[in-house]
């Protein structure tokens, strides 16, 4: 009746794509971001660029054969890409849940997508494409008192054959958008092909760049070393004005999730993106079906990637240039919402307010019987009514929780022994360190565990005291000024010296130490 | 200019061809002085009255001679009759009262700032004068039929026909005639049986009670089908869009119409999810809050004996009970009873620490958001999938907000009314060459809306231009 979409417009395709580099490049290269690795950045993304400029020429495979190859190239990516969306949704928004629930629920989505076909999945990722940008954008601008630009001035650029290694690696994961080749010919003016995969690769590189710059303006050569998400744990640091909402990590794994989900879609989609049947859509179903069971366990990690870098993208790069010398063309499946209710039956759930004790600061001490003597100080009022027994390592004053442990971790669970509570650092503020303990071999372990788990490390301020530290934790109302604790983290791994607020014992916040420490 | 014809036959021929498919425009022949003198009366048959007809037509005094046919066409249009004689090269227009207006009650669920008052009546063909009041253009077409084996329900197709898709009439007419009915007894019943997605939460027909916006649809290239005995009809093709303009959109200065257009579709987005997000952050996301604002919910909360799921799905079932109450008792008890409900009984539960303070502020801030909703149909879908949305806040965080988000999406992305994506402007709307995303979540000034939208014919798309 009406003019008719089976078509995909530019914009439309424009969209999907760049929302798929989008997520990408926030994702991996901030990890290899440091002062020499800007050129393998650089070689990944010409590498792009040719592979992009060679699918805008070459007419999509029609092979059986060679389109199943691109597929199980494309499943491979999207199990991982799933993987990793499984790892930052129980790093940052659903800590203990089990990966298999995360997960289930992210691939049924992705089966209505995309058992609705083409039309309404390219639908969905241009609907999304203002809204994902939007809240990347306005993280990004909350992030500005963290961004160090003068950073950049340290950046090298060499080139190494590691860095050649590196960049291909980086290419093969940017290479997702691989699978565009496969909406060749389903464009409404085929004229447009070539602008709008080009805008896309141009966009793609823009923000490869820009992410990585961010993240080496915020973390410097290292500091992110160990964190999985170097971009997200950053966007702990982001503040809205006047205070009206609190850590907006959340915030930024919630857009990251919208195109971490398009680009599984994406990937998924070359099976349904020609006229769905009632076959394909169970095919479809069953590869989803074991990509879902493959991305729960940790291991693909390990056997996906030398798959990819040593089989599918050589292949595909054959393929690309045997099909650019021929020139031919271009098919899929599935249904099904079996998987639901065993969802349902999972069991997961959150945890009540009340029964979360909201850590504020905590105070490290040299231990007598332990490494350390970790005293957490709580926001809320918990233990307030508790008959807790007192031991000799452990004080309760309902405001604080004393323990002398070897790690966080360990002072945690005692804790859970004791008030069948859990600590949330979601809220935590300021870390307290005695100048002694800085002292310590052992705070190197210390500090590795803050750096490893993302709770201890989002947005917090660290202070030196020139006595015990423990005392400050009691205090009700933590200071704000004090030194992040990534920069901490970054001398580490520079082995640089940093300077942190002291706190005298006279409780006066005056001067600073000096760290590593040296008189 | 057509000079009017003395020969009778000639102008019956002129008003068949002009009026044709015209059902609200009737013609009748009448013979004057003892039936020596032949005569064609035509009219706008809610307009002119049978009985002023009768009494009037002879011995008139209040007649105005016209020469040509477009004058008599602009007058009876106007609401009056017009009357050919045999043998007379000069059409009399008749004043008549015109179009209905007194006596026309006001649109009770689609109130304006600005613009006109008047509200549909329970009747088919008040209603269809209503709409051609406004648009006096033999072009706008009327084509009435019955529905129901034993109503006899009348309906009428009203569109403007050089602006409406040639088979969305047919399109519409099948379904309708999909299945046979004892009877119809409103334009809901109409609008179940001629829906495609029908398991779907969203109205796919766009509903209203006010004449304007029924005359601009049709404007736009829609169609608008009245149903004798009910006070609303339906629109379509629809759109996610169209749901959110009211009429005086178009009345306010585009800022003031855009603030408004913003505001509605961020208050359907918390009508559906804001509960969702009060559990999801509260069990979950802990973080998201600033710390002064955690602590003293954790304290409102103390003693409270429901988990916050608990909390906020009782207070969102008493407050559907509230307004389901409301609803049902006559006027003034039904506002009685919103001010006890609302009031009271929350303060009562807050005191007795059956809830918690804040959940009667987020159920309080959801209800306003979902009257901010301009069609009621359409506000009612996210109140229903609300629940699903705190069911998944619960369960899986700001992950099942999320996930919900996108079930809806996907959902509305897969959906079409009479071939329109459903999501138009948002998506696809290189369609239209990108002009509907000018009148969509922001509103360009009027004299920028040159381009009618999709609804229209692609041939018949300018509505706007600037005259030489």
């Amino acid at each position: 009746m009406f003019s008719g979409n089976h078509k995909i417009s530019p914009r439309q395709l424009y969209r999907n794509y760049a929302i798929c580099l989008i997520s990408l490049s926030a994702l991996l290269p901030p990890l290899v971001m440091n002062r020499e690795s800007i050129s393998s950045i650089g070689i990944a993304l010409v590498f792009l660029g040719i592979y992009l400029a060679a699918s805008a020429v070459v007419p999509r495979p029609e092979s059986g054969l060679v389109k199943g190859i691109c597929y199980a190239h494309y499943w491979l990516l999207g199990t991982m890409a799933a993987h990793m969306t499984g790892l930052l949704i129980r790093e940052f928004l659903l800590t203990d849940t089990a990966i298999w629930v995360v997960l289930g629920w992210f691939y049924l989505f992705c089966y209505y997508n995309l058992y609705k076909g083409l039309e309404c999945r390219i639908r969905v990722s241009e609907i999304l494409f203002p809204f994902f940008l939007f809240l990347l954008l306005l993280l990004s601008v909350l992030m500005h008192g963290e961004v160090e630009t003068g950073r950049l001035w340290e950046l090298k650029l060499s080139f190494r054959v590691t860095h050649l290694q590196t960049g291909y690696e980086l290419f093969c994961w940017l290479g997702a958008v691989q699978s565009l080749w496969h909406l060749h010919g389903q464009l409404k003016n085929e004229g447009d092909w070539g602008r709008a995969v080009r805008n896309i690769w141009l966009t793609g590189a823009a923000v490869t760049i820009g992410w990585s710059l961010f993240t080496y303006c915020v973390y410097g050569n290292a500091g992110h070393t160990g964190l999985v998400f170097p971009l997200a744990s950053a966007m702990t640091l982001a503040h809205f004005p006047g205070n009206v909402i609190g850590r907006l990590d959340a915030l930024f794994i919630f857009a990251w999730l919208i195109g971490l989900f398009l680009l599984c879609s994406s990937l998924f989609a070359p099976l349904t993106d020609r006229e769905p049947d009632r076959r394909r859509k169970y095919l479809l179903f069953a590869l989803l079906a074991a990509s879902y069971a493959a991305a729960c366990r940790s291991e693909c990690m390990e056997w996906g990637p030398l798959l990819l870098y040593y089989v599918f993208t050589p292949v595909e790069i054959f393929l690309l240039v045997w099909y650019g010398i021929r020139g031919k063309e271009k098919k899929i499946v599935t249904a099904c919402l079996a998987l639901l209710p065993m969802f349902l039956l999972s069991g997961c759930s959150g945890q009540e307010l009340e029964q979360q004790s909201l850590v504020t600061a905590v105070s490290v001490d040299v231990g007598e019987t332990a490494d350390f003597r970790l005293t957490f100080g709580f926001g809320n009022t918990q233990g307030e009514d508790e008959d807790a027994e007192e031991e000799d390592t452990k004080e309760e004053d309902g405001k604080t929780f004393v323990a002398e442990a070897d790690s966080f971790q360990e002072a945690r669970e005692r804790y859970w022994e004791y008030y069948r509570k859990n600590m949330d650092f979601n809220h935590l503020k300021n870390f307290y360190f005695s100048r002694e303990l800085l002292m310590q071999e052992s705070f190197s372990r210390l500090l590795e565990e803050i750096q490893i788990h993302g709770a201890y490390s989002r947005g917090t301020l660290v202070y030196a005291t020139e006595n015990e530290a423990s005392g400050e934790a009691r205090k009700e109302d933590q200071p704000e000024e004090g030194v992040p604790v990534h920069r901490l983290l970054n001398a580490r791994y520079n082995n640089e010296s940093c300077k942190i607020p002291a706190v005298r014992p006279d409780g006066r916040y005056k001067g600073s130490v000096s760290w590593p420490y040296s008189e | 200019m057509g000079e009017v014809s003395p020969i009778l036959s000639q102008n019956l021929d002129w008003a068949k061809t002009r009026f044709e498919k015209c059902d609200d425009i009737l013609t009748r022949q009448v013979y004057l002085d003892n039936g020596k003198k032949e005569g064609l009366l035509v009219y706008v048959e809610v307009a002119v009255s049978n009985l002023m007809l009768e009494e009037h037509v002879i011995g008139l005094s209040d007649v105005q001679p016209l020469d040509t046919y477009e004058e008599a066409q602009a007058a009876m249009l106007a609401g009056n009759a017009i009357l050919f004689l045999q043998g007379d090269n000069t059409v009399y227009k008749i004043s008549s009262k015109g179009y209905p207006g007194l006596g026309v009650s006001k649109a009770e669920s689609e109130k304006v700032m600005r613009g006109s008052k008047e509200g549909f009546t329970e009747s088919e063909k008040l209603n269809v004068a209503l709409i051609r009041k406004r648009l006096r253009d033999p072009r706008m077409k009327v084509q009435e039929q019955t529905v129901g084996t034993r109503s006899h329900t009348m309906t009428a197709l009203v569109y403007m026909e050089d602006l409406i898709y040639p088979n969305l009439l047919d399109t519409i007419r099948e379904r309708m005639d999909a299945y046979e009915i004892d009877g119809i007894l409103d334009s809901g019943m109409l609008e179940q049986m001629a829906e495609k997605h029908w398991l779907s939460p969203f109205p796919q027909f766009q509903t209203t009670e006010r004449p304007d916006r029924a005359a601009s649809a049709v404007l736009e290239g829609r169609v608008v089908l009245v149903t004798d005995h009910s006070p609303t009809v339906l629109i379509f093709p629809s759109d996610y869009n169209s749901f959110f303009q009211t009429s005086d959109d178009w009345y306010s200065r585009f800022e003031i119409a855009s603030f408004a257009r913003m505001l509605r579709f961020f208050a359907a987005i918390l009508a559906m999810s804001f509960p969702a997000i009060y559990v999801a952050v509260t069990t979950w996301h802990t973080s998201l809050l600033p710390t002064n604002l955690i602590l003293s919910m954790a304290k409102a909360r103390q003693g409270v004996p429901f988990p916050s799921l608990g909390e906020v799905l009782l207070m969102e079932v008493s407050f559907e009970l509230i307004r389901e109450a409301g609803i049902r008792l006559p006027g003034p008890i039904g506002n009685t009873i919103g001010i006890v409900g609302g009031l009271i009984i929350g303060q009562s539960a807050v005191a007795a620490n059956v809830i918690s303070p804040i959940v009667v502020i987020v159920v309080a801030f959801t209800a306003l958001c979902s009257f901010a909703i301009p069609n009621e149909e359409f506000a009612s879908a996210f109140r229903l999938l609300k629940y699903g949305c705190i069911f998944m806040g619960a369960w899986l965080g700001l992950y099942g907000v999320l996930l919900s988000y996108l079930w809806v999406l996907i959902h509305l992305s897969h959906l079409n009314s009479f071939g329109i994506p459903y999501l138009m402007p948002y998506v696809a709307s290189d369609m239209n060459g990108y002009e509907d995303e000018r009148d969509s979540l922001f509103r360009f000034p009027f004299r920028m809306l040159r381009q009618r939208p999709i609804f229209a014919r692609r041939d018949a798309r300018i509505k706007l231009r600037k005259k030489d």
